[in-house]
């Protein structure tokens, strides 16, 4: 559940980039920080090993404005995707409210796509969460290599692997390009704020 | 008439928030991953290979490399600058081939960043022959920089040259035992993880100075 502060009508938003290593969560953030960070004038924090990948999360939050009287400020999370650090990904799970699963296009990837999902069932059932009454959006990254001739993974296909039981919304995107990176965080904050609306009557 | 409720209300309000913050152009958005135009793109396996190599580095996938290179070299033996680009992809594809998970970790992002080069010069048929000499000069300044690295923090097993160059013959009483070399390996790795690690907090702590709060309830 969101963090609501009444005497400071202030509600906080935990959305979380999810999904396989080298899938492209962090380069959604970067990308939102890039364009807009003039406009959410924050500051986004990323902590990389030493080889570049993401060892604990990236973290941006920024601030919507007022609605209905109450300031939301929305904190985006990423979770290293490397298989070993699973601590660390429940760890950023915690007091999650919405989750974007950042999945590999790449038809190599299929199975780790797969093993990432069935981890976050896992380590949200920590929490005692449901991955089906959690609000989430599957975002299915790197299209843009289609143009290059890399095998991607056919769209049914993908959607039968991760969607046919969530049956969420989804997006094809490049998040080195920029497609479907704002529409993902749009429908993400949307389905965030109508669940924490729900849970709060 | 339809009456909205007060989560339409809310819901309406949100949409607007985000479309003040976000509503800018988007690029073209792109439904279809199946019916996508291929373009002729003389680096697809090349990069295929590159985009599999993961935290699990595997025989497999850097063999496939060695010898991806191996056959553009052949393909490309009129193009000097691309030659010289393959030639440091090779060497450093041996690199990590023989060292795998011990490889010096600024290996991986040289190895794309020269990838990224290659990718430039090959993609943009026009480009004037100094900016390609240019962009591959950038390339061997963080290639050399990388091999003095590995030099001076004597890098496990096989340093950049000896993957391409035959490594000097060692006279066998000078040659260390196995588990001395062993020992001195891990003794690196782990020097290097500690390094990393107090950068790390060193980071966090900063971050925390800062005052940043972000905590969750």
């Amino acid at each position: 559940m969101a963090f609501v502060n009444p005497k400071k009508k202030e509600v906080q938003v935990k959305i979380v980039y999810y999904g396989p290593g080298r899938g492209g969560k962090t380069t959604n953030l970067e990308y939102i920080y890039d364009k807009f960070n003039k406009r959410i004038k924050t500051e986004m924090v990323t902590i990389k090993t030493h080889g570049d990948r993401t060892l604990f999360f990236d973290f941006l939050p920024f601030d919507i404005g007022k609605v209905n009287g109450y300031d939301v400020k929305i904190q985006l999370y990423t979770v290293p995707g490397q298989v070993k650090y699973n601590a660390t990904r429940r760890l950023v799970l915690r007091g999650v409210d919405g989750i974007v699963f950042v999945a590999d296009a790449m038809a190599v990837r299929r199975e780790k796509n797969i093993l990432s999902l069935k981890n976050l069932q896992e380590n949200l059932a920590n929490y005692k969460k449901s991955i089906f009454k959690t609000p989430m959006v599957l975002q299915y990254n790197k299209v843009d290599l289609a143009e290059q001739g890399i095998p991607l993974l056919p769209l049914e296909t993908i959607e039968r692997d991760l969607n046919s039981k969530l049956k969420t919304a989804s997006f094809p995107a490049s998040a080195i390009v920029g497609t479907n990176v704002v529409t993902t965080l749009k429908k993400i904050i949307s389905m965030t704020m109508a669940s924490i609306i729900k849970e709060l009557k | 008439m339809i009456n909205e409720t007060p989560e339409d209300n809310f819901s309406d309000e949100v949409d607007d928030r985000l479309e003040h913050l976000f509503g800018e152009e988007e690029p073209a958005e792109m439904t279809e991953i199946n019916d996508v135009e291929v373009k002729d793109y003389p680096l697809r396996d090349l990069k295929t290979i590159i985009l599999s190599i993961d935290w699990e580095i595997t025989d497999e996938v850097m063999n496939g490399f060695v010898d991806q290179v191996g056959a553009m070299q052949d393909k490309f033996s009129d193009d000097k600058i691309v030659l010289v680009f393959l030639q440091l992809l090779g060497s450093l594809g041996e690199y990590i081939r023989k060292n795998l998970g011990q490889s010096h970790p600024e290996a991986f992002r040289n190895l794309n960043s020269l990838f990224l080069g290659l990718e430039e010069i090959v993609q943009n048929e026009g480009l004037a022959e100094n900016e390609k000499k240019r962009i591959l000069s950038t390339e061997l300044s963080k290639y050399k920089q990388l091999k003095g690295e590995i030099t001076k923090t004597k890098a496990p097993a096989t340093d950049i040259k000896a993957a391409v160059v035959k490594p000097p013959e060692v006279p066998p009483d000078a040659a260390q035992p196995d588990i001395v070399r062993a020992i001195e390996d891990l003794k690196q790795f782990f020097q290097r993880e500690l390094d990393a690690l107090r950068e790390e907090i060193k980071a966090l702590r900063d971050e925390l100075a800062r005052g940043g709060n972000t905590s969750q309830g």
